[in-house]
């Protein structure tokens, strides 16, 4: 079962984990705060294996090509190693800190959102961008197989749908805008941008073990790099 | 603002909601063409054509939401560092909605002037996050010129800003160029809803 964690948590464990970060020049700090805080953080919201797949197909190419940089056209050196690692343990902890607090359970959507205090037109935009990455998607995979059913693609290899881009682009764009057009009307019709402020959220009960370890471990956090920065 | 565009109330609320409709898809345009040019480490970033095109379209303010949220979007998915680059894209939509408004778009060479005076203003906005959050270094195909510089004795603050603009250019002037070359070929009709931004100033809009 999963925590649900409190949209003001959410915001106060962004503020001071970044904060913390920006102050924070350890290598062992970033990685024992990764470790021992962001990691369990990920497992119990349940958002352990879209992290880790995200650290294996975003973080690591980064991370390693990073390092075959630093070692092939700078200095060899242990203290240029160690800067190197620096900044990819601090996109690491930026990037999951973002994931902790931007991954939200679909139901928990609206009422994070309300609680952030979006309303109105705002809270319609921050929706519908919400779901845009699979309608994107959609979109596109249509537009290829029409042109493969039109014989434009050979065969359905990566590197043939790669080459298709600059043909994806412009159909993509037209259709983009006329949905755009449909939908404006449609929400218009139901007077959908009137109901969206009216309508209830949901009622979610917020672990409070967890959004008061998630409070402390922020605040513990900064407040540990401030002091070693201003000790340094 | 409706008032002196001779617009009604029923205008003004059609154009919110097409601009509330719209600007979701134009972050999926950030979105899906910058985590391409980011698989592919392609050392330009290609993140901000919906942005340019929001602007143009709706006008400065929508570009910023476009442009913030793509950056947010962007960084959980594919670009962890995007989300610290959310002024740049404000900016570039401020930059794109007042060009556009001086006619900046209508032809190529107006497009790379365009494209040039907004790659400097984004590297002067984006040069102190990259320099003081990441010390200079982000992962992308940029950070290979940062670092190749910084190895053959130039300063970090100075490799940053160079690799930078160098990047900056080429990859500006592209976006304008692109965004243009695509609002061309859309049908005029299908833009002639869209009358927040200066489309009439670049493209031929029934």
């Amino acid at each position: 079962m999963q925590a649900n964690i409190h949209p003001y948590t959410r915001i106060a464990f962004f503020i001071t984990g970044i904060a913390g970060g920006f102050f924070c020049t350890s290598n062992l700090l970033l990685l024992g705060f990764w470790l021992l805080i962001l990691l369990p953080l990920m497992m119990i919201t349940g958002n352990a294996g879209a992290h880790m797949r995200f650290l294996l197909v975003v973080v690591l190419p980064m991370a390693a090509m990073l390092l075959l940089l630093s070692w092939i056209v700078s200095e060899k050196s242990s203290e240029n190693f160690d800067q190197v690692l620096l900044t990819i343990l601090k996109v690491i902890a930026y990037t999951t800190i973002v994931q902790v607090v931007l991954i939200i359970p679909p139901e928990q959507v609206y009422s994070t959102f309300r609680k952030w205090g979006l309303k109105g037109d705002t809270l319609v935009t921050s929706l519908g961008s919400y779901i845009v990455w699979v309608d994107i998607v959609n979109r596109s995979g249509k537009i290829l197989t029409a042109r493969f059913a039109r014989g434009f693609i050979a065969e359905r290899t990566f590197i043939a749908k790669l080459k298709q881009m600059p043909h994806l682009l412009i159909p993509l764009i037209v259709s983009i805008i006329r949905t755009a057009t449909e939908r404006s009307e449609s929400w218009q019709q139901k007077q959908l941008l009137q109901r969206v402020g009216v309508m209830k959220a949901a009622e979610v009960s917020y672990s409070k073990p967890v959004n008061a370890v998630m409070l402390i471990a922020g605040m513990g956090w900064l407040l540990l790099n401030i002091f070693l920065k201003w000790n340094s | 603002m409706y008032f002196l565009l001779g617009m009604n109330h029923s205008d003004k609320q059609t154009q919110k909601t097409l601009t509330l409709a719209f600007i979701p898809l134009a972050v999926g345009i950030n979105l899906g063409i910058g985590a391409l040019v980011h698989v592919l480490k392609l050392p330009i970033y290609l993140d901000s054509i919906g942005t340019i095109i929001a602007a143009l379209m709706l006008g400065w303010r929508a570009g910023a939401i476009v442009g913030v949220v793509g950056c947010i979007l962007i960084s959980l998915t594919i670009i962890p560092p995007a989300v610290y680059y959310s002024g740049t894209q404000v900016c570039i939509a401020l930059f794109a909605h007042f060009a556009g408004r001086w006619g900046g778009f209508r032809s190529v060479p107006r497009c790379v002037l365009s494209g040039l005076l907004l790659a400097v203003i984004a590297t002067v906005v984006s040069a102190p996050v990259t320099y003081y959050l990441f010390g200079g270094i982000t992962g992308n195909g940029i950070s290979m010129f940062t670092i190749y510089l910084q190895s053959v004795g130039v300063g970090k603050a100075e490799s940053v800003l160079l690799s930078g603009i160098c990047a900056e250019l080429i990859d500006k002037t592209t976006q304008c160029l692109t965004a243009a070359f695509i609002l061309k070929r859309v049908p005029g009709f299908l833009l002639a809803a869209f009358q927040g931004g200066s489309l009439h100033k670049n493209f031929s809009v029934r």
